[in-house]
């Protein structure tokens, strides 16, 4: 009897141990704010990067998806929200949107990007808006 | 004028003849009136108390005691019995499925324990988003 209810302390120590995580969102709005149609218009793949007390990338859906992000369809002066998760409740969150004008992405394709920093609290949901300026190069290209 | 009733020439003969015919069936010993007679004296009626000590009482005592003792037989089984191997007894069944189904419960409660304390799943994603991404999803 002794053994068993040892056991069943370990269990439940093991289970303890692995801490009680609960999720925590932040549906982020990308804006254009004063980039023009044209220039939203050139652009031919966003990527999303978070950074400080998380670390992540995604690339924001382009063909095939439901909801097309970049290039854009019809989605402008506001691109979309899309939503982040995470079980991380404190510290900050920082997400930067760069938009490239060309492929592979890389830090000279860059035309238009934008960030915004979060406190991570015990909120379930949090929300805030990526306003994307203009770059030092233009979105269109030949 | 009243009319006068009409009278049989032969009713007064004829009641003699019943009359005797039925006397003398009555009167004769082997006539079947006198079988129809019980002469029968009734049995005495036996008392509940006078009844029940028979039906109660169980006078066949067992003589022969060697039907009392073990026979060969009974012993046969016993030994079998005894001679079973433990997979072939039921109850090593019973605990062995016990065990088994206690197991597999434990192991089902115990993973959506563990992922509930891990935060369980995540929420669906809303259709008007662009995606979700981070912990949870993709």
């Amino acid at each position: 009897m002794t053994r068993v209810r040892g056991l069943l302390g370990a269990a439940a120590l093991l289970l303890l141990a692995g801490g009680c995580n609960s999720y925590h969102y932040f549906d982020i709005t990308v804006d254009f704010g004063s980039v023009s149609f044209e220039e939203a218009g050139g652009i031919k793949r966003c990527e999303v990067f978070v950074s400080g007390a998380d670390t992540d990338n995604f690339v924001l859906p382009s063909t095939g998806a439901k909801r097309v992000a970049c290039p854009i369809d019809s989605n402008w002066p506001e691109l979309g929200t899309f939503e982040y998760s995470t079980f991380t409740d404190s510290g900050s969150l920082t997400f930067t949107m760069n938009a490239y004008n060309m492929t592979p992405p890389m830090d000279s394709y860059i035309c238009v990007s934008g960030a915004t920093t979060l406190s991570a609290s015990s909120a379930i949901t949090q929300t805030a808006t990526i306003t994307l300026a203009q770059g030092n190069q233009t979105c269109i290209t030949p | 004028m009243r009319p006068v009733p009409r009278q049989s020439r032969f009713g007064a003969p004829l009641v003699l003849l019943l009359c005797a015919v039925v006397g003398a069936l009555v009167a004769t010993p082997w006539s079947s009136a006198w079988a129809a007679e019980d002469t029968e004296e009734p049995k005495a009626m036996k008392t509940e108390h006078e009844a029940a000590p028979q039906q109660a009482e169980d006078t066949d005592t067992a003589k022969d005691k060697s039907l009392l003792t073990h026979k060969p037989a009974d012993d046969a089984v016993a030994s079998k019995q005894a001679d079973q191997a433990f997979y072939e007894k039921w109850q090593f069944w019973a605990v062995t499925g016990g065990i088994v189904a206690g197991a597999a419960l434990a192991a089902v409660g115990g993973y959506f324990l563990y992922h509930s304390l891990n935060g369980g799943d995540v929420r669906p994603c809303n259709a008007n988003f662009l995606g979700c991404y981070g912990q949870g999803n993709q």
